[in-house]
């Protein structure tokens, strides 16, 4: 659609309304899904999306109307202003203050993924596919491309003006082995900011994923309990997230008097070695952009400093509340929901242990590496890996079945007694909160070593 | 827009064509720390086109009118599309249900929940609580080339509140929520429901130090079983031959009382539909009848492949292509009551929420989680909430054999109609 032609439209409706703040958000998206289901292709589908809200706020109570039809925006903003004066209350705190912008971001690439014909995504797909077929032993496969742009324009009656794109491409695989009733399987996945040579040359990646989901059928389980275990990058970016990012979501805890008092800045949560930060202004991972989806731009914050909690993330209204600084983490998935807190690239930083010590004094434990899933109630989180290793007498040996991993915050972090210097980030997940799933986030981590974490038998 | 035109106009570019249809709108009412925070009305609307030329199959989807565009594409996705043996279903006379207007004001909704969180907090002030109370409506359609022409509209209405309580480093959150195609009152429900999970979790009890049964709530089981078991009989992964049922339809697997029903005609269940997302209509597939592997959840694709009749399983979203799902799935109660049975049990533990359930390999029916809100059981008494305790086990080996089944169920999300279990099989795994 015409650009000057929206925009003027939006414009035109925010001009005046009785809302303190008034937002609107449009946008256009345009995706395609490809996937192969054993030795076959199995979707191709095309996916093309137009549709907007409205935010209104009036006195700390918000309104929000979300719609596909571009025709009603005025009316649009009157019922977000009703809603919203009928959630407003006597005591509340304005919006903390964010310089408006006027700024049009367009992203730039050597090789976008939109720009590549659906032939040649379905030509490297079927590569990858027959080379898993290739292989004996298999009993199924999963191909999962997808690549999307979405193109945000963002105006508030603060001033803000704002169009901005959005490219992603992911990719992952998965294959599964089965002996009788027993079926194993094993898969990767990996993503951009819409750079399609990231699933270029991955033919290795590939192969080393039908080896694990064989060899995983012949693998021991384990029984569960509290072990010493190390952790790859890639998983200990998922423990990462799961284990502290959440809790430093600032919309968990800026209206917990309990929660602040447990999350207050100074308190030591970790080791002196253990630093954590987030921040979209790192450049080129999944979690990067400029601006958030409240036009506050984006930046790196320090969570964890050598040990000590000295920040957490925020969206314009939590940062007024709590007294600090919007620090863009303001994120929705999309038109059909308001942005909430949300993460971005969250890493534990660099340590000093060499990969000999971390494994070294260990007599029996646990090495988990690759990433299932995870969640978190704040207090005790899961974490599950996508393949696990016994370690004995300093040495990686055997391989067992992947197992899940659970710790509590307050004792967790404390008993992360090793971190690495090969941090390494995790492009291929998303994240989930409130309903909006998945966000684009990357998550990393060098190897740390935990001690007495809890272990699920398997 | 015009479905029919869609239809005439990509019949000139394709042997086959369907044009599905959603427009939805909801209005959640939302309570953020004890108060009311936003208010929210979303619409959406949808169109998802396939195509078949030449025997393949081609998808494309839009929220917005753009008739030329879908037809293009969806035609230009089925020259690489994959080959299929089935064609639309026909038309079926079905009776409608009398739907009428959801009788409920925004401002019902704000009362409901104030009066939750004002009585809660009474009891337990220095609770933190947050709530959704949700109406929703809709419309789905699906016109087809076989000659498939017909809609119904859903209601919906669903009340959800949660619960945070902050005790020195010690955090413990409970919720509740319930829907119905249909207005009810959950107030009360909602209330005691909450009320009992605060006054069991209260105290801090010591997770066994050995294996020990384990109670399922409703939404324990729902949560722990519901996803690997149902893989299993989902139609593709079948086809697939990565279901470890594929081969044992007739035989029986599981406890001889376990029978569980996918049912999409009980009415007023989410869930309830005249026919699914494909237009097959809806009826009452039974998956485990008395312990024996009975039937399984077909799409068109699968059930072709598989050359069996569609069971009416499809379940798609605007943008995304009909998938074998359950609609409604109703477990057949047992003999007694879950407080007799509680009080009978000697040493326990009930799961009333798993954290990281479906975060296994469901394939193979394994489970496993850690336990976030359960209980420890001694002598037929609740002792308190255990905590930092993971589960685990296979969904196979577990339900091949139960203790015992209760004789009440409760509706869990309006989908899931569903008893107390007891099993054994299950190993627990607890922090020091």
């Amino acid at each position: 659609m015409n650009e000057e032609k929206i925009k003027n439209q939006i414009l035109d409706a925010c001009s005046s309304s009785e809302a303190d703040f008034l937002e609107i958000r449009v946008e256009e998206t345009d995706s395609t899904r490809i996937n192969f289901k054993a030795k076959k292709l199995d979707n191709l589908i095309q996916n093309q999306g137009l549709g907007g809200n409205v935010r209104a706020l009036v006195k700390g109570g918000w309104g929000f109307v979300c719609f596909n039809n571009l025709n009603n925006l005025k009316d649009n903003v009157k019922s977000a202003v009703m809603q919203a004066k009928r959630a407003s209350r006597k005591n509340f705190v304005p919006l903390a203050e964010v310089k408006p912008v006027k700024d049009k971001i367009v992203s730039s690439f050597s090789q976008s993924a939109s720009e590549i014909k659906i032939s040649e995504k379905i030509h490297l797909l079927r590569h990858y596919n027959d080379l898993i077929w290739s292989s004996e032993g298999i009993q199924s496969s999963d191909l999962i491309y997808g690549d999307s742009i979405r193109k945000i324009f963002l105006v508030n009656s603060y001033g803000t003006e704002l169009i901005q794109d959005s490219h992603h491409v992911v990719f992952r695989a998965s294959v599964q082995a089965r002996n009788g009733g027993d079926v194993q399987q094993s898969g990767f996945s990996i993503g951009s900011l819409g750079d399609y040579s990231v699933i270029q040359g991955l033919d290795n990646e590939i192969k080393d994923t039908v080896n694990k989901a064989k060899n995983q059928l012949a693998s021991k389980p384990v029984s569960g309990g509290e072990k010493t275990v190390v952790l790859d990058p890639i998983l200990a970016g998922v423990f990462v997230h799961e284990a502290f990012g959440h809790l430093s979501e600032a919309d968990h805890v800026y209206e917990n008097d309990q929660l602040k008092e447990m999350m207050v800045l100074g308190k030591t949560f970790g080791p002196k070695n253990l630093n954590i930060v987030d921040g979209a202004q790192i450049p080129n991972l999944r979690g990067s952009f400029s601006y958030d989806d409240e036009g506050t731009p984006s930046s790196k914050t320090d969570l964890i400093r050598e040990g000590v909690l000295v920040g957490r993330l925020h969206s314009r209204e939590t940062a007024a509340i709590m007294k600090e600084k919007p620090t863009g983490n303001a994120r929705s998935i999309g038109y059909n929901f308001p942005p909430i807190v949300r993460m971005t690239n969250t890493l534990i930083e660099n340590g000093d242990s060499d990969i000999s010590d971390i494994f070294g004094d260990i007599k029996e434990g646990i090495y988990a590496k690759n990433w299932y899933g995870g969640m978190t109630s704040m207090e005790m989180f899961t974490f599950s890996s996508g393949e696990s290793y016994m370690i004995r007498n300093g040495r990686v040996e055997e391989m067992i079945r992947p197992v899940m991993l659970s710790g509590n915050v307050f004792s967790t972090l404390h008993n992360i007694d090793s971190i690495g210097k090969d941090l390494d980030m995790n492009q291929g997940g998303g994240c989930g909160k409130g309903g909006q799933m998945p966000l684009p986030v990357s998550n990393g981590s060098p190897h740390i070593r935990i001690q007495n974490c809890l272990v699920s038998g398997n | 827009m015009d479905t029919k035109k869609i239809l005439e106009d990509s019949l000139k570019r394709s042997d086959e064509s369907e044009i599905f249809t959603v427009v939805s709108e909801k209005e959640p009412v939302g309570f953020e720390a004890n108060r009311l925070k936003t208010l929210s009305k979303t619409s959406g609307q949808g169109w998802a086109l396939r195509v078949i030329k030449d025997r393949k199959i081609g998808l494309s989807t839009s929220t917005y009118p753009n008739l030329e565009s879908l037809i293009t594409r969806a035609c230009d996705a089925s020259d690489f599309g994959k080959n299929v043996e089935y064609s639309f279903p026909s038309n079926f006379l079905y009776k409608r249900n009398n739907k009428t207007e959801m009788n409920l004001s925004l401002d019902n909704m704000v009362d409901m929940g104030e009066k939750i969180i004002e009585t809660l907090l009474k009891e337990w002030p220095s609770l933190l609580l947050e709530a959704n109370i949700s109406k929703s409506s809709g419309f789905t359609e699906i016109l087809n080339s076989s000659g498939f022409d017909s809609s119904y509209e859903w209601d919906s209405f669903s009340a959800g509140v949660g619960g945070t309580l902050v005790k020195g480093e010690d955090m413990l959150f409970v919720w509740e929520s319930f829907g119905w195609s249909e207005f009810k009152d959950y107030s009360d429900e909602i209330i005691n429901s909450l009320h009992d999970q605060l006054k069991n979790a209260q105290n801090i009890s010591e997770a066994p130090n050995e294996n020990c049964p384990i109670v399922f709530t409703p939404r324990g089981f729902v949560t722990t079983f519901i996803e690997p078991l149902i893989s299993s009989f989902n139609g593709v992964n079948i086809v697939e031959g990565v279901s470890p049922i594929s081969e044992k339809m007739g035989q029986k697997i599981f406890d001889e009382n376990i029978t569980i029903v996918d049912d999409p005609t009980i009415n007023g269940a989410l869930g309830e539909r005249p026919f699914d997302d494909e237009g097959v209509p809806a009826s009452r597939n039974i998956l485990i009848e008395n312990g024996v592997v009975s039937g399984n959840l077909l799409n068109l694709e699968s059930a072709s492949k598989l050359n069996l009749e569609p069971t009416g399983s499809a379940s798609r979203s605007i943008s995304s292509p009909p998938t074998p799902s359950t609609s409604v799935i109703d477990v057949k109660p047992g003999k007694y009551l879950y407080k007799e049975l509680i009080s009978d049990l000697k040493d326990g533990i009930i799961v009333d929420q798993l954290l990281g359930a479906g975060q296994g390999n469901e394939l193979g029916g394994d489970f496993k989680g850690n336990v976030l809100l359960g209980y420890r059981v001694k002598e037929g008494r609740i002792l308190g909430r255990i905590k930092n305790t993971m589960i685990s086990g296979n969904v196979f080996d577990c339900l091949k054999s139960l203790s015992w089944i209760s004789r009440d169920t409760n509706w869990v999300y309006g989908s899931f109609n569903v008893p107390h279990i007891m099993c054994e099989n299950i190993q627990i795994a607890s922090s020091t």
